[in-house]
């Protein structure tokens, strides 16, 4: 795939390292990119919207040291690529430290296919029907359902990295997210549901995402939510389910262990490698190379070759998330982790499909633990401060336990806490794995990540809710 | 540009289209971070994108391009007419804006300003920025993230009945953050300043906003689970409103989103809440004379003394909704037709800031998961929460590690005091007195 992919001349290419290299960096890279989009939106159970377009774009990157200097344009021509470098380096420019750049192609050691990808001109009449039986299967569930907001989104991203050490290489990722939304009401009270699974595959997504059980599971959680009680609040333990459940791990570990924030000491985590923070029953892992998962990649946006990385062994700090400026800036050895939402980004470490790896309870093992705490069956999203790991998330559906038994739904609620206490208060961990798609904000933008756990156990989590 | 717009109005026309829109967006920035008193980012861009919205036979297709070589827009236009024959037929949106004769660049005096600022000055902000949180000296451990940045941009709105608006805007934006550590605690706030000029940015502020209230929160505990009175400051307040604008969108109205579509006229807050969305705001950044269908905007209350009065509206809106177009139209050139609104102004209240702040409250300086913990439609929200506990004027304990929970919607209607003082957000966007929220529960110890 990498060989048919060419948004840059080579030669252009070379003039333009050549010149950053003229100009005394120690590093140089070109990231092009060229993305087509398509949407398409449902609503009022007739097509509201169809939009698309395309992005083409080059980030010139110059490193001095662990300094970044970054620029980028929509202008592909060697004159603007060259002014851009040598506007960035007025500040910068010493005696070159590298000759010209020789490219040598590399080729990708793993494809994930996607056989009707936005090249296969799948006819939308397809696709507009699928949604439509998502619509229809969600307004099904109930006459209280008022509104279903059903979209597609295809996206298909080339990718293009030359670097100054002679690396050239490409790669094509085509994305899918498909997503429900139900309002309900009964008199004044309203609720909602929503689920937009995903994957790195084309329109054949859908072979085996059944759209009348997805949008009974979306009609389900409005329903569920519309007269459920307030949550109670105070610290109480929690079972935290399987698949999005992993949004805990994502917030309260994940982003402490990129090298973004450990190489500025901006992590709890940052002296803590080969130490035990959290409980034995916890492994996590980062994993890039999963076939055609959400958050999966062939080579990083540094043009790395992805991988598997083990977190946390047992409990024990095992590594860190690292980039090229973070491996240089903290000794640790690249992950295949540096990651942008496009060429308008510097890349930065950035997780990918990140997971609590399956332990032996089962999900009723863990519910019959808990004499009074909560079940969140399904969790929101949240967010972390890195320096101080304290992070906040939220649970989309969730019920109360008493005695060991589900008692009620309740209304939404946020857990809060810090990263090193959950993941010390973490007892149990289930054997229900599962993956589900999201979308991760940082600093080098919005990149597709997978989050993932089996069921959980937290002993002791602050629980906000109204009661 | 105008033959960039005339082509592809032309080819639009050209492949069947009856009416077409097109927006053009080309900027530049410069952005800048620094890391133990050297800079460590300098960050330069150069961009620009077209987009076209046109009506055919009917239907409307869009679509965009970030490449304006002949070939690029002519997919983008063809991708745009073929998609719109799968759009359903749509009476009510129409291209329809035509030139109200204001001068093209009426706007541009107050959001383009001239600027002479050097590249050292600029450098040194940035490495102040770091410096003078690092010189505070312990307990002060980094300020981890920093930076500076200036954007200029123009846009260009124009359509088939020659319609041709253009807007520059230039601004300029800071923050850094404070890391306190100390005894195994750690604390770490940001703050931020945005300007339409270099000298209009506040450093000092920045600055003294981070330390404060990172060395002020290291000691901060959880309070008792309970009721509380709370007042937000104002870019918590900005940011708890934010949350819920969707209420005032006659296009989530009309799409079955808005919780309040049925509440026009009807009391939906508190008497002492009159809130106006107010486009030529001369305090604000986002000063707009039109909206991005080149229709005019003016100054639009939305609640007057807790009656819903008006939704934000564009012409498709209000030609569904069979009411007067308001020039509140948002859209980019990558997007559909919506709505947005402009500076939110609030009128000052009745009560004094000291009847905000008397008694016990609690002082809120930072909500976070904002953008998870909130169900637009039952007006449910759950945020944590840091801040300060205050007794009769005092802070008597620095408060972290709390939920902070209510429903948004029941609690504007039972507001405690609102002030007479209005004070701006650090994005100059939002504009409010102190606004007391009565009986939110708190979760803590």
């Amino acid at each position: 795939m990498s060989s048919t992919i060419q948004l840059l001349d080579k030669n252009i290419a070379k003039s333009v390292i050549d010149h950053g290299l003229s100009l005394g960096a120690d590093f140089v890279e070109l990231f092009i990119e060229k993305t087509q989009n398509q949407t398409i939106k449902i609503l009022n159970s007739a097509v509201d919207d169809i939009g698309g377009g395309v992005d083409f774009g080059i980030g010139l990157r110059l490193v001095y040291g662990t300094k970044v200097l970054y620029g980028y344009t929509n202008n592909p021509s060697a004159d603007e690529l060259k002014k851009i470098a040598t506007t960035l380096a007025v500040n910068d420019q010493q005696a070159a430290q590298a000759g010209p750049v020789n490219f040598i192609d590399k080729p990708l050691s793993k494809i994930h296919k996607a056989s009707l990808s936005l090249h296969s001109e799948h006819p939308l009449d397809a696709k507009i029907a699928w949604l439509m039986r998502l619509d229809q299967a969600t307004r099904k569930v109930s006459e209280k359902i008022v509104q279903v907001v059903s979209s597609g989104m295809q996206k298909c991203q080339q990718v293009e990295i030359f670097n100054s050490e002679g690396l050239h290489i490409a790669e094509e990722r085509n994305y899918i997210r498909l997503m429900g939304q139900a309002v309900a009401q009964d008199g004044s009270e309203q609720s909602s549901g929503y689920e937009a699974p995903g994957a790195l595959r084309g329109w054949e997504y859908t072979d085996a995402l059944n759209p009348t059980q997805l949008g009974e599971v979306i009609g389900r959680q409005a329903m569920t939510k519309l007269h459920a009680d307030p949550c109670p609040a105070g610290r109480m333990p929690v079972i935290i389910d399987n698949a999005f459940g992993g949004v805990i791990f994502h917030e309260a570990c994940g982003h402490l262990l990129e090298t973004t924030s450990v190489a500025k000491k901006a992590s709890v985590f940052h002296d803590k490698m080969d130490q035990m923070i959290a409980n034995p029953c916890v492994s996590a892992v980062d994993d890039g190379t999963l076939d055609n998962e959400w958050g999966s990649i062939s080579i990083d946006d540094e043009g790395m070759e992805t991988q598997k990385t083990q977190l946390i062994k047992d409990g024990v700090l095992t590594s860190f998330m690292v980039d090229r400026i973070g491996s240089e800036k903290t000794g640790y050895a690249r992950t295949g982790s540096g990651r942008r939402q496009s060429y308008r980004f510097a890349p930065a470490s950035r997780m990918r499909n990140t997971f609590i790896e399956p332990g032996k309870s089962s999900l009723e093992e863990m519910i019959a633990s808990v004499s009074k705490g909560i079940y969140c069956k399904k969790m929101g999203g949240g967010s972390v401060q890195p320096g101080t790991g304290e992070f906040n998330f939220n649970a989309q559906e969730s019920y109360l336990i008493i005695d060991g038994k589900i008692e009620r739904p309740l209304k939404s609620a946020t857990l809060i806490s810090t990263g090193p206490e959950v993941l010390k208060q973490i007892s149990m961990v289930g054997n229900n794995f599962a993956l589900a798609a999201g979308m991760c904000g940082s600093v080098s933008g919005a990149v597709p990540t997978t989050v993932g756990q089996p069921a959980i156990k937290v002993d002791d989590i602050l629980v906000g809710g109204r009661q | 540009m105008k033959s960039t717009v005339q082509k592809v109005i032309d080819m639009a026309l050209s492949m069947g289209a009856n009416e077409c829109e097109v927006i053009i967006n080309k900027g530049s920035s410069l952005s800048l971070k620094a890391n133990e008193g050297k800079l460590e980012e300098h960050k330069v861009s150069g961009s620009q994108v077209v987009g076209v919205r046109l009506k055919n036979a009917g239907r409307l297709g869009t679509s965009y391009s970030e490449n304006f070589e002949d070939e690029s827009l002519r997919t983008m236009v063809k991708t745009a007419v073929d998609t719109s024959k799968y759009s359903k037929l749509n009476e009510f949106e129409s291209i329809s804006a035509k030139d109200d004769g204001s001068k093209p660049d009426a706007t541009n005096e107050y959001t383009w300003q001239e600027d002479q600022t050097s590249a050292a000055d600029k450098v040194s902000a940035i490495l102040k920025l770091e410096g003078d949180v690092l010189a505070k000296g312990n307990p002060f451990k980094s300020a981890p993230y920093n930076s500076f940045s200036e954007s200029e941009g123009e846009k260009i709105i124009a359509n088939h009945h020659g319609l041709y608006k253009t807007m520059k805007r230039r601004y300029f934006s800071a923050y850094t953050s404070a890391l306190v550590e100390q005894d195994g605690k750690q604390s770490m706030h940001y703050y931020g300043s945005s300007a339409l000029t270099f000298k209009g940015l506040d450093l000092e502020k920045c600055i003294n906003e981070s330390c404060d209230q990172a060395l002020g929160l290291l000691n901060g505990t959880p309070v008792k689970t309970g009721q509380y009175s709370v007042v937000f400051d104002t870019d918590n307040l900005a940011e708890l409103w934010g949350c819920f604008l969707r209420v005032f969108s006659a296009k989530a109205a009309i799409d079955k989103v808005n919780p309040w579509a049925k509440k026009l006229g009807n009391t939906v807050a508190s008497k002492s809440l009159t809130l106006i969305d107010e486009p030529r705001f001369k305090s604000g950044l986002s000063y707009q004379s039109f909206d991005d269908e080149g229709v005019k905007s003016e100054s639009l209350k939305l609640i007057d003394q807790g009656v819903l009065t008006n939704f934000l509206h564009n012409t498709a809106t209000a030609s569904e909704l069979k009411t007067t177009n308001n020039g509140r139209a948002g859209r980019g050139p990558r997007g559909s037709l919506g709505v947005s609104s402009t500076h939110l102004v609030f009128a000052p209240g009745t009560d004094s800031d000291s009847d905000v702040h008397q008694g016990k409250y609690l002082e809120i300086v930072s909500l976070q998961g904002l953008h998870s913990g909130v169900d637009v439609i039952s007006g449910d929200f759950s945020f944590g929460g840091s801040g300060y506990l205050i007794e009769n004027g005092t802070r008597s304990q620095a408060v972290r590690n709390i939920t902070i929970s209510g429903n948004f919607y029941e609690l504007i209607q039972n507001m405690g005091p609102v002030g007479k003082t209005i004070y701006t957000s650090s994005d100059c966007n939002f504009f409010a007195p102190a606004m007391r929220f009565e009986n939110i529960s708190v979760a803590g110890v």
